[in-house]
């Protein structure tokens, strides 16, 4: 995908198969900073969630990222975290937070950050 | 009239906090037990919703080499897209009913199907409501005994003279290599292990941060697409809708090779060296 310089909506779908999603989080450093997304209704158990949150693209790159939390309280975790736990080889029940990387160019991407 | 619409916001949440429990009127409708028959067709781990019926290993191989073999290979090895059928297990696997090759420190490359299967009716299950791909449900009963007869065959699960139906299923079950390979301890199927102190709230097996700023976390990019494998799905270009903000990357020329159109952000080899990776340019940006 190509994005143009100027304002985007970011958005996307959060699950949780324990409960609710309680709050997405996105952020545009690579996980440094996050804010906290708006959740699009209806906000039902065991069901995808809509998120959306503001982004003005200057041209500048940055790495895209959404984190969500569920009313179990359990907080989606990066990729260090779950390789830490399951190991490097582990594949299934992957819900590590994706990075996307947003270049100059204004292509986007998907990227492992570390 | 901002008071009226807070008023009306006020008097909607009771309703929003019981949302699950509201009916949608005029969507849907009651499903005819007809139709509820015909959805009704998972097998159970209990083999419950098991058809009668039978079929052999060597009617399965006809079947395989017709309908199977053609994505799952002749030998269940799936050599291009698919993973592989059989491998990987062995008969002292079948005798402890953990396949040995899944276990912590083994290097086993890659998991086959028989490796992993643990229960003999997600097995029939998946075949009888899935397979063929290009035909899902157009196996006959009987058939699809026949197809797990063969794909349990092919990893000598089974002999070659074996006819498996209803009757004889449990005794498969207690043969399967992998059969006390199953295990709760993971968020996606969180039990006893994972059971938190109230009640049935689940502790799961990777917790994220909660961080919200200046978190503590790696800077790099470590890895992204090579170069050479950007045109895996063509020029995705010309695959965007041409209408709206967004476009497609050019992915590929004229003539369908892959281009770079940003080389410098990503590293050609797959394993990329620590100083090529590219520093996140994000230090710059005010949040």
């Amino acid at each position: 995908m190509v994005l143009q310089k100027g304002f985007h909506s970011i958005t996307g779908l959060g699950w949780s198969g324990p409960g609710k999603i309680k709050k997405v989080d996105v952020s545009i450093d690579g996980g440094r900073n996050w804010k906290t997304a708006r959740l699009e209704s209806p906000v039902l158990s065991k069901c995808l969630t809509r998120f959306n949150t503001d982004f003005v693209s200057d041209g500048n790159p940055v790495v895209l990222q959404s984190r969500a939390t569920d009313d179990s309280g359990h907080i989606q975790p990066n990729y260090q975290a779950l390789r830490a736990v399951r190991g490097g080889r582990s594949t299934y029940h992957n819900n590590a937070i994706q990075s996307w990387q947003l270049s100059e160019n204004g292509e986007v991407k998907n990227v492992q950050i570390g | 009239m901002f008071r009226s619409a807070n008023f009306i916001a006020l008097c909607l949440l009771p309703l929003l906090a019981s949302a699950q429990t509201v009916q949608y009127p005029n969507i849907g409708r009651t499903g005819t037990s007809q139709e509820i028959r015909a959805w009704d067709i998972d097998v159970r781990p209990d083999f419950k919703g098991l058809p009668k019926g039978r079929g052999s290993v060597q009617q399965g191989e006809v079947l395989w080499e017709a309908q199977c073999a053609s994505c799952h290979g002749h030998l269940g090895e799936s050599a291009e897209v698919f993973t592989p059928i059989a491998g990987g297990v062995t008969l002292d696997d079948m005798a402890t009913g953990r396949v040995r090759s899944l276990l912590p420190g083994q290097n086993q490359p890659q998991c086959t199907t028989l490796m992993k299967l643990s229960i003999l009716s997600t097995l029939w299950d998946h075949i009888n409501r899935a397979m063929p791909w290009n035909a899902p449900k157009s196996l006959s009963v009987d058939e699809v005994y026949a197809a797990v007869a063969y794909t349990l065959h092919l990893n000598n699960v089974l002999p070659a003279d074996f006819v498996l139906s209803d009757i004889n299923i449990r005794d498969v079950q207690a043969r399967l290599p992998n059969r006390n390979g199953m295990t709760t301890a993971h968020s996606l199927w969180p039990g006893q292990e994972l059971s938190g102190k109230q009640g049935n709230l689940f502790r799961p097996d990777v917790q994220g941060s909660a961080c919200m700023a200046n978190c503590a976390v790696p800077t790099m990019v470590g890895s992204s697409l090579p170069d050479y494998a950007r045109n895996a799905h063509g020029n995705l270009a010309e695959q965007f809708r041409t209408i709206g903000p967004n476009r497609g990357a050019e992915t590929a020329d004229s003539n369908g090779v892959g281009i770079a159109k940003n080389s410098q952000n990503h590293s050609s080899n797959t394993t990329p060296d620590q100083s090529k990776r590219a520093q996140l340019a994000t230090e710059n940006i005010a949040i």
